[in-house]
């Protein structure tokens, strides 16, 4: 797909909630995984509160729960691999009306994979996605993982 | 104006996405959603009454009470169809390995010791209360026995010219202090309390196991047997390891599948960091406490399985 450069990078205060709008529809997605995560991390009923779930023994990272997580990752990679490859936007970045453009003129797959790694490891290593934020506060225009893959997010 | 194309790519991403989610976590994990679980309750390292732990968050050794909460859990889950022991213990005190057995011994639902590497005395005492032990053809088990030794430092301490100075308030206080030496009426004494808790044991493990008292006596030497020794003494029922405890469990509970959920101590985000709080405050207090500490006999003397 071809995309326009466009220069006027989109502010972090849209791409923020662009992102927990994807989180939260990610989280829909992926409901039956996380319901079998919860069933096994907890030996009775899942905690309903966040009081209660600060409060909740959880029960050791097993290999079981480490693949669904895993798997949780590959959804969430999934997501927005696909939507910024066919459509340039996720459903957040549609509601913030921001899009992604590519620094090279053609959105490939690897740009769009490379942007989200981050995402897929959040659950894992979320320090990853948190230092890719941090850059982004600094730099204003671009996460590290844009500049790797030479994209950047535009308002339309 | 709305781009049709650009919705139907949404829903078609969303709509794929979401049934691989559901045929994955159908297909792969359908246990989890089955109604029927099996929690396996670790039992490691030397046994107490509470947590001791290493660098102040790690528990090092298991205590009864944890181990008592994890039970009662089990108990009150109806989905827990069955209990798993994993024992590698060496033993630890009296009263500690007793209340686990105990409660073991009331859970009307199945329990299968599995005994790894060791599972002997305070913990095979456990291991005796419930309804299958399994082991290792080469772990160390049984050891029904009781120990009270303790080093005395009497001699030493004349060596350099140190003294113990006797303020009791009763004769016997101070019994089992290693700055002194025993004498031989509180040997008498303390050699008796040991009899009982050791008679004790015996008596738990012969019903427990349904072998004769007598046998179980003579049994009971406090040494112990290798996996092989202990199923021809009728001290195990079988050899393997968890999947066979697993399956046991399922053949004893009448069920073809079952999730299964380990118990582990964990410290919820609360406890851990009201933990590094207290530590410190408490580190910082012990310097001060340090120099006026009251150690009493109790601490000094202990009795273990």
């Amino acid at each position: 797909m071809k995309t326009q450069p466009n220069n006027e990078a989109a502010p972090i205060w849209k791409r923020t909630i662009a992102f927990v709008v994807d989180i939260i529809i990610v989280r829909v997605i992926a409901t039956p995984i996380y319901d079998i995560i919860e069933k096994r991390m907890f030996l009775g009923e899942p905690p309903t509160s966040l009081s209660a779930m600060l409060n909740a023994k959880i029960a050791p990272i097993g290999t079981e729960i480490t693949l669904l997580t895993a798997l949780v990752g590959l959804i969430t990679l999934a997501y927005f691999v696909f939507m910024e490859k066919m459509l340039q936007q996720t459903i957040g970045k549609m509601i913030l009306k921001i899009k992604i453009t590519s620094q090279t003129g053609t959105m490939e797959w690897w740009q769009v994979i490379v942007r989200n790694l981050t995402k897929a490891f959040s659950l894992f290593l979320p320090f990853f996605l948190l230092a890719d934020f941090v850059y982004l506060l600094f730099k204003k225009t671009q996460k590290f993982t844009d500049i790797l893959s030479k994209t950047e997010v535009t308002s339309k | 104006m709305i781009d049709s194309k650009k919705i139907l790519t949404v829903i078609l991403i969303i709509a794929v996405l979401y049934i691989v989610s559901l045929g994955v976590s159908s297909i792969l994990f359908s246990g989890a959603n089955a109604k029927n679980k099996i929690a396996i309750i670790p039992i490691n390292g030397p046994i107490s009454l509470q947590d001791t732990e290493s660098f102040g968050i790690i528990p090092s050794t298991t205590s009864s009470e944890t181990i008592l909460e994890f039970i009662k859990k089990a108990k009150e889950d109806d989905s827990v169809k069955g209990v798993l022991l994993d024992i590698n213990s060496p033993g630890g005190t009296a009263v500690a390995s007793k209340e686990i057995a105990k409660a073991i011994g009331k859970l009307e639902k199945p329990v299968v010791a599995v005994i790894r590497e060791v599972g002997a005395s305070g913990a095979y005492w456990i291991a005796s209360a419930s309804d299958y032990i399994i082991s290792d053809e080469l772990s160390i088990t049984g050891s029904i026995g009781v120990i009270g030794s303790y080093l005395e430092f009497s001699k030493l301490f004349e060596e350099y010219g140190v003294t113990y100075q006797q303020l009791v308030g009763g004769e016997e206080k101070d019994i089992g202090i290693p700055y002194r030496e025993l004498k031989a009426n509180e040997k008498i004494k303390l050699q008796s309390k040991i009899n009982i808790i050791h008679d004790a044991f015996i008596q738990e493990v012969a019903r427990n196991r349904n072998i004769p008292l007598e046998k179980t006596r003579e049994l009971a030497t406090g040494i112990f047997y290798l996996g092989t020794e202990a199923k021809e003494l009728g001290l195990v029922d079988g050899f393997g390891d968890k999947e066979s405890g697993i399956a046991k469990i399922k053949e004893l509970a009448g069920i073809q599948e079952a999730a299964i959920i380990e118990l582990k101590e964990e410290k919820t985000i609360l406890d851990i960091l009201s933990l590094i709080s207290s530590k410190l405050f408490y580190s910082l207090g012990m310097g001060f406490a340090r120099e006026l500490s009251i150690i009493s006999t109790e601490q000094q003397y202990s009795i273990k399985l």
